[in-house]
């Protein structure tokens, strides 16, 4: 073990600036000193450390259940947001907009980003939590329309389309007036 | 608690922001222009000149029944009085001395007298007559002087003289009736202060009658004495009769008063025309005149100083020469004629003359007020005409604005617009073109640098389009025949016309059509006046440049029938004309101009229909039996219109625009609107039987005849004034037994879902009949023309433009009178609609022409500009009176006391304070780094 003051050793090799550095490795010119140093006991270099985890069935089925626990978690948000929705009232004011459109930007978001949250998640049923996510979402992209329906905001009446008619063109044309005679 | 509310209510009245005008902003966005109407006697005011210099003020009475005095500096009203329409307002002498304007108005008679500096009223006299004078069949003819009113009334084969010399009490001096079989209410006849003096052409006599003869008993018939036109050196001018029905045929021989003398007649027979002198005894004798004229009509006064002076007037062509003869040398004063010339080619009226002393050297000097037949007013001096007013102005028919043509720098921009392309090509070539014209702008701008004397001030102003099209020009066809082109945002006259063959035709109605705008460039813009010719009664078209008043293409075209209807089609031609069709009396159709190819006319299916005066059908008429050579009308429906004659035909005006299709709901569904473009309303009115007034109104459509709804109003009389547009109409009456002014509002709906959202025809198929709201409403005021401001695309509310009797012109927003006001409070309402309140609410802040009276108002006339907002006013009839208005506030412009600098500064110091703080922060930033 050697202690060394390392701000003249930075200078030769561009180490970060440090004022004390305790290299327990050795290294640089002083390795070869090490080298005839003998080895610790018990300590064989050459010996390869491999340090495999093992999975246990248990983390396997927390995998599966942490995914499932994604997978319906838009689901699950819907009575809240259903009781959400119903304290704020169909009145048109900044509250219940904002609330509309969070509602309706996350679940967007996260259907884009479907993948991206399940890469960390393989297996057999992948699929089917995808499938469960989805649902979810739209279920919950639904009612947020639904709140935007109950609120007025969806052009669904004619009376919403009705400054895009073109007016109607003139079939007959008619002349006169008073006899001018 | 109340008084908190009534606290809350105050101050909410007081912060709620003012539509109406600021003080300094009158006559900024309006202007008004005083008439007194077509001058028929006149009569300068001698008491206010001292020693004898020239007079003051000018004291004219006019046909619009107007007592008017004039400065005869500049032409301006002292003051006006306008007295009632019709006879109770006709002035039929004016006599003025000693300061007082004294007047005979005609039925009942009445001696008024006005103070001439200040216009009150010093004394008004009945003259008590003992006939029952009836002025609806008769002749009434008026003689004053200072001592004496004479009252003449002429009905078939009678005449009846009344003579008044206590002017104080209105007592008759002594009455007379005459019997005699050619005595009739069409007699040429005119009263001396001697003689009632009449001519008969058919007999070929001058016939008076002396008033010495009438005595003051009532013995035997008193005899004309009777001088033959020959001995006068007159022949009547033979006239053929083939118009026997024109109702305004040429009399072939008149007499007419003097001005100025009481003793002297003037008689006309075609073109020569004499002076006639009326003897005590009743001998008539003419004035021989050294320069007695033939080939000028002429006008003639006669002043009784120490000799007497005829002085005429001659025209010739634009030059007048008015001419002193004296009575008593028998030689014509060469000092005290006068010459000038006029701006049309019209002939003198009439000519009032004052001799006066010249301050300087004590010579007699010569001032003449002439009046022309185009109306215009003239007061000449030795140098000249001092000035002019344009007294046609005040019986305006017809007013059309015209857009102005855009600086040709910038033609070639506007001029391939028209071409439809893709939005992109029209996007590249709009970018192309703004930067040519940006070109040409640095062009100019470096020109006129390099020459800053470029303009020199006397060319007058080019007339441009401004930015946003609010300066345009009113072509304004007048009763007197004459075409004006005036400037409608200064109110100055840019040209005139004068027709002099023209007359109204007979519905009081000249009718102006704009074939082709501005907007065709290189064709210039054409415009149609349809009249009638002044002798024989046929029709006359004239075509003309509206911006310059030159005749196009044919000019004055004198047509072989009489017209019966005359309208423009809604097509172009080839040459951007929009062909006008001429129906005459003989339902023969002619189109204008005469080479027009008909295949403009022939793929549309036009119906023409046709409503005869005084009757009480309408007849519907189809041009499709037409061929390529020629039109032809036949008879398509007939529909009757009962309680009585029909009063008007009230048709949307054409081109008529809706922006929305329908109308919201409160919940959210659609009421489509009914725009049958061919709806017109039909307003009849007639006796029920118990002879109560009763007003049929009806809902047309034009094309099938049919009658989409209609209402009839018990004991309702008139005057009826209607506005058509859209889908509603707003027509206002008088109620007799409630005796107000109401205002009915009706608006037609096609329901909840419409039948054919592309296309209206109203021949498609069995067609459900359209909703009908209606509401009636209480006006405070009485109504004397009505309109509504007209937007370039009609997204702006409507106002309707009413006229009130009282004299302002108020803007009434529709939603105030909207039939679809809910009754009660309950339910749902419509955005927009307040409760339903009988009467009609109208803040003076409402009133555009603000505190100025406008009497006698004719029309209203309005017109889009290029801003949305605004609509331009035109209100015409005694008074010409224009104004912008801002219907739905001007939302697309800033006010124009918007503080530009302020915001500007602001701005710029925003940006300036943002570059200093960043350039700051930067700063402080490395040398936070450095520490």
């Amino acid at each position: 073990m050697t202690v060394r003051n390392s701000s003249l050793y930075s200078l030769s090799t561009g180490a970060p600036k440090r004022r004390w550095g305790v290299e327990l490795g050795g290294g640089g010119r002083k390795d070869r000193i090490s080298d005839a140093l003998p080895s610790p006991p018990g300590y064989n270099p050459n010996m390869q450390i491999c340090s495999e985890t093992q999975r246990s069935p248990d983390s396997q089925k927390l995998v599966v259940k942490k995914a499932w626990d994604l997978a319906l978690g838009p689901i699950k948000g819907v009575p809240m947001n259903l009781f959400l929705l119903y304290m704020s009232g169909n009145s048109i004011s900044i509250f219940p907009i904002m609330m509309v459109g969070m509602m309706l930007m996350r679940p967007c978001k996260a259907l884009f980003a479907t993948n991206a949250t399940f890469s960390t998640f393989e297996g057999t049923q992948a699929i089917l939590q995808k499938a469960t996510y989805l649902l979810g979402n739209l279920a919950q992209i639904g009612l947020a329309l639904y709140k935007c329906q109950s609120l007025g905001l969806l052009p669904t009446h004619a009376s919403d389309w009705l400054a895009f008619q073109e007016p109607a063109s003139q079939v007959e044309f008619v002349h006169g007036g008073f006899g001018l005679w | 608690m109340e008084k908190l509310l009534l606290a809350l209510l105050i101050l909410v009245s007081i912060a709620l922001p003012s539509s109406s005008l600021h003080e300094d902003q009158i006559g900024k966005f309006d202007w008004i222009q005083r008439g007194i109407g077509s001058v028929h006697l006149a009569q300068f005011d001698e008491s206010g000149s001292a020693d004898g210099g020239p007079a003051r003020r000018l004291v004219v009475a006019t046909q619009h029944n107007v007592l008017a005095v004039l400065n005869t500096k500049n032409g301006e009203i002292m003051w006006r009085h306008v007295l009632p329409i019709g006879a109770t307002g006709t002035i039929e002498s004016l006599n003025v001395q000693e300061g007082k304007a004294v007047i005979v108005s005609d039925n009942p008679p009445l001696l008024r007298s006005f103070d001439v500096l200040s216009g009150t009223l010093i004394k008004e006299v009945p003259l008590k007559l003992h006939y029952k004078p009836d002025s609806l069949y008769g002749k009434r003819l008026v003689q004053h002087d200072s001592s004496s009113v004479t009252v003449a009334h002429l009905t078939s084969n009678t005449a009846e003289i009344t003579r008044f010399s206590n002017l104080k009490t209105g007592a008759q001096e002594w009455q007379h009736s005459i019997s005699q079989p050619w005595i009739s209410s069409e007699s040429q006849c005119g009263l001396t202060e001697v003689s009632l003096t009449c001519v008969d052409a058919s007999l070929g006599l001058v016939l008076s009658l002396p008033f010495s003869r009438l005595g003051k008993t009532t013995g035997k018939e008193p005899q004309f004495i009777s001088t033959s036109l020959e001995s006068i050196g007159l022949s009547v001018a033979v006239t053929s009769d083939d118009d026997a029905d024109c109702k305004f045929r040429s009399i072939p021989i008149t007499l007419q008063n003097v001005h100025g003398s009481p003793r002297h007649l003037l008689i006309t027979s075609g073109e020569s025309s004499s002076v006639l002198q009326v003897g005590s005894d009743g001998s008539v004798t003419p004035v021989k005149e050294a320069g007695a004229s033939s080939g000028a009509v002429s006008v003639v006064d006669v002043t009784q100083a120490d000799d007497a002076v005829i002085y005429r007037a001659l025209h010739h062509k634009q030059a007048i020469r008015i001419s002193g003869f004296s009575l008593a040398l028998g030689t014509e004063l060469v000092s005290r004629s006068l010459q000038f010339s006029v701006g049309a080619e019209a002939a003198v009226r009439m000519l009032v003359v004052q001799q006066y002393q010249r301050r300087g050297d004590g010579e007699v000097a010569v001032r003449a007020l002439v009046v022309m037949h185009d109306d215009s007013v003239h007061l000449v001096a030795s140098p000249g005409v001092l000035w002019l007013r344009e007294e046609a102005l005040a019986s305006v028919l017809a007013v059309e604005a015209v857009d102005l043509p855009i600086p040709a720098s910038s033609v070639s921009m506007h001029d391939h617009m028209a071409q439809r392309a893709g939005v992109l090509h029209s996007l590249v070539h709009r970018v192309m073109l703004q930067g040519s014209e940006l070109l040409s702008w640095l062009a100019e701008l470096l020109e006129d640098s390099l020459s800053p004397s470029h303009s020199s001030p006397d060319s007058p102003p080019a007339l441009y389009r401004d930015e946003f099209n609010i300066h345009k020009l009113l072509i304004i066809a007048t009763a007197s025949g004459k075409i004006f082109g005036m400037d409608n945002l200064s109110g100055a006259l840019v040209w005139s016309e004068y027709l002099p063959s023209i007359q109204p035709l007979p519905s009081d109605k000249l009718l102006l059509f704009l074939q082709r705008s501005v907007a065709h460039f290189p064709h210039p813009p054409q415009m149609v006046l349809v009249a009638m010719h002044k002798d024989s009664c046929r029709g006359v078209v004239h075509t003309f440049n509206p911006l310059t008043g030159e005749p196009t293409g044919k000019g004055l075209e004198f047509l072989p029938y009489r017209i019966s209807q005359a309208s423009m089609l809604a097509q172009n031609d080839q040459q951007f004309i929009k062909p006008l069709l001429v129906v005459d009396t003989s339902l023969g159709v002619h189109a204008f101009p005469s080479g027009t190819e008909l295949s403009v006319v022939l793929p549309h299916k036009d119906v023409l229909y046709i409503a005869t005066r005084n009757s009480t059908h309408i007849t519907g008429h189809s041009l499709r039996s037409s061929t390529k050579e020629s039109l032809k009308l036949t008879p398509l429906w007939s529909q009757h219109f009962p309680p009585g004659t029909i009063e008007g035909v009230y048709t949307k005006r054409p081109g008529d625009k809706v922006h929305s299709a329908g109308r919201v709901m409160a919940d959210r569904s659609v009421l489509y609107k009914y725009t049958n473009p061919n709806l017109a309303v039909v307003v009849a009115r007639g006796l029920d039987h118990i002879n109560e007034n009763l007003l049929g109104v009806y809902l047309v459509d034009l094309v099938s005849g049919a009658v989409v709804d209609w209402i009839s109003h018990s004991r309702v009389s008139g005057p009826v004034h209607v506005i058509h547009s859209e889908n509603w109409v707003v027509y206002t009456y008088y109620h007799d037994r409630n005796r107000r002014h109401e205002l009915h509002s009706l608006e037609l709906f096609e329901g909840p879902s419409q039948a054919n959202a592309t296309a209206f025809s109203s021949l498609a198929g069995a067609q459900r009949p359209p909703l009908v709201e209606r509401q009636a409403y209480i006006l405070p005021f009485g109504v004397q023309a009505s309109a509504h401001t007209i937007t370039e695309k009609s997204i702006t509310t409507k106002c309707l433009l009413l006229a009130l009797d009282t004299g302002g012109i108020a803007q009434v927003a529709r939603w105030l009178v909207d039939p679809r006001r809910p009754m009660s409070g309950g339910g749902p309402r419509e955005e927009g609609l307040v409760q339903y309140m009988p009467e009609v609410h109208l803040p003076s802040t409402d009133i555009i022409s603000y505190n100025q009276t406008l009497p006698r108002v004719s029309g209203i006339y309005s017109a889009p500009t290029g801003l949305e907002s605004t609509s331009i006013v035109f209100v015409y009839g005694l008074d010409l009176f224009f104004s912008r208005v801002f219907p739905s506030k001007m939302f697309d412009m800033l006010k124009d006391d918007f503080d530009y600098v302020l915001i500007a500064g602001a701005l710029l110091g925003l940006v300036a304070a943002a570059l200093i703080t960043r350039k700051l922060a930067q700063r402080k930033a490395l040398y936070h780094q450095w520490k």
